[in-house]
């Protein structure tokens, strides 16, 4: 199995594998942090290097892992980081470990991180290991950033918590409750999974009738399973 | 010699050693941190139980706020058994007592309880350690003397959607008039019983007036002396606040007045 390159595992995990859009990997946390811009931002950054770093981590001792006691290896190094994240945030920023309360903690079952540490890593050296980690959270921090972008100006009035529209809006009772319920969450993605896949589709149809371009690279090994 | 990969014992070993080397730099971390995250914890209480007493007070100016909070008389409900073994931290104010006071004592002790005064403020520090994961954290009562009158405040917990929510209650002297509520502790919803701990939520408690000893939910768009503001799609939430400060603020803070008013 020859290993793929950087350029193409970028590729793959922004736009033609992104991991919300086209897996629909991370749904949870995708309903649960995009109400606010600011806690989605910590929050997809956490995910990205988490996914990173226990990507690295679990390729540079795959030859070592047995099969059958795999998954314990990957839980263990993936909570290593994310409860190593915690702790910095406790102690550093109280008040965002706070806002973000009990889905720091959550990033250990994150559908994105399981996935890649299960598919990819195994198979491929520590480095594009971590490049793939990292772009699969990129490609999630993109469509999260999206969402909390339109989420948080209707559910509260502001973006990155200034204001942005008039105090009557959010302070007098007019802003839109469900823009910050999780219904909002579902709507959106769908939205987005909708224009997305129209988009992606017409480039390939385009592409076909012309019979120029390649092909669409095939899926790098969709984690199948994970939730 | 070499290694067999699929065999049971170095499947064994191996675990064992990769988790010491993963779990080792974890407590040390953890150990690094936990002064830094308890300082936190231990500013934000005396900030927050002076708000909740009606005083200005911010976690910039820490020291301000350590001193201020150091010069509170700080009480307590425990058992009878516990204030006598400990009499260079407790001072017995008042023998069992009984009824809303009592309640006041922790969770899952027996009585009879006494009422004490705290000598030493380790006290408290070492519940807000102990409390820190959970919320649950045993209810002390402050009192300060402002122009002459007393302010009476205290900590109160109760369950909230997802975890104990704890709340610092402030009153005036005979109780009629709420001084500040202020969030000590809460898991609830980020973006939705999360916002309780927003500035906005906290500072309509000042100077309401409960009626009957009791405080409710704004009807909607309008403001009463006794009413505040509950927080869309938070409920649960907001009734468990407003529960925790009719069924065990109030009713205790009552109590404690009562108790100190003959003094």
């Amino acid at each position: 199995m020859s290993t793929p390159t950087f350029g193409f595992v970028t590729k793959e995990n922004l736009r033609f594998n992104n991991p919300v859009l086209i897996q629909v990997l991370g749904i949870c946390s995708t309903l649960a942090v995009t109400t606010k811009v600011l806690n989605t931002l910590i929050m997809t950054l956490a995910v990205s290097l988490v996914t990173a770093f226990a990507s690295f981590t679990l390729s540079w001792i795959r030859n070592l892992i047995a099969r059958r006691v795999r998954m314990i290896f990957q839980v263990l190094a993936i909570t290593f980081y994310v409860v190593l994240f915690q702790l910095i945030l406790n102690a550093f920023a109280p008040e965002v470990a706070r806002s973000l309360g009990p889905y720091v903690g959550l990033i250990i079952t994150n559908c994105i991180v399981m996935g890649r540490t299960e598919s990819f890593a195994p198979a491929n050296p520590p480095l594009i290991s971590w490049w793939d980690g990292f772009t699969s959270g990129i490609g999630y921090m993109m469509v999260l950033l999206l969402m909390s972008l339109i989420r948080e100006p209707l559910g509260f009035g502001t973006i990155a918590d200034i204001p942005i529209f008039p105090k009557e809006f959010a302070g007098g009772g007019n802003n839109w409750t469900i823009a910050i319920m999780a219904p909002s969450a579902f709507f959106l993605v769908a939205i987005f999974i909708w224009v997305f896949k129209t988009d992606l589709l017409k480039k390939e149809a385009a592409a076909k009738a012309k019979k120029a371009a390649p092909p669409l690279p095939a899926g790098a090994a969709v984690a199948g399973g994970a939730r | 010699m070499k290694i067999n990969k699929n065999s049971y014992i170095f499947s064994i070993v191996f675990t064992f050693i990769a988790t010491f080397v993963l779990v080792l730099p974890l407590t040390l971390a953890y150990t690094a941190t936990k002064p830094i995250a308890d300082n936190y914890w231990r500013l934000q209480h005396y900030v927050k139980t002076l708000r909740s007493l009606g005083l200005p007070s911010s976690a910039a100016q820490a020291q301000e706020a350590k001193n201020a909070f150091e010069s509170l008389d700080k009480y307590q409900v425990i058992p009878a058994s516990l204030a006598a073994q400990d009499s260079q931290d407790y001072s017995v104010v008042q023998a069992n007592v009984t009824g809303a006071l009592a309640q006041a004592a922790r969770a899952g002790l027996t009585g009879p309880f006494d009422l004490v005064q705290i000598k030493n403020v380790k006290v408290i520090f070492q519940a807000l350690q102990d409390s820190s994961a959970t919320g649950n954290l045993p209810t002390f009562f402050y009192i300060t003397n402002l122009n002459g009158q007393k302010r009476y405040a205290g900590n109160f917990t109760g369950p909230g959607l997802w975890g104990n929510v704890t709340l610092a209650v402030g009153v005036n002297q005979d109780s009629s008039q709420i001084e500040g509520v202020q969030v000590l502790y809460n898991v609830e919803t980020p973006g939705l019983g999360g916002r309780i701990n927003e500035k906005g939520f906290q500072a309509q408690f000042a100077n309401l007036t409960p009626i009957d000893g009791q405080v409710e939910f704004n009807p909607n768009g309008q403001k009463k002396p006794d009413g505040f503001d509950a927080i869309t799609g938070a409920t649960i939430t907001s009734t468990a606040v407003k529960d925790i400060i009719n069924n065990r603020a109030l009713p205790e803070l009552k109590a404690f007045i009562a108790q100190m008013g003959g003094m």
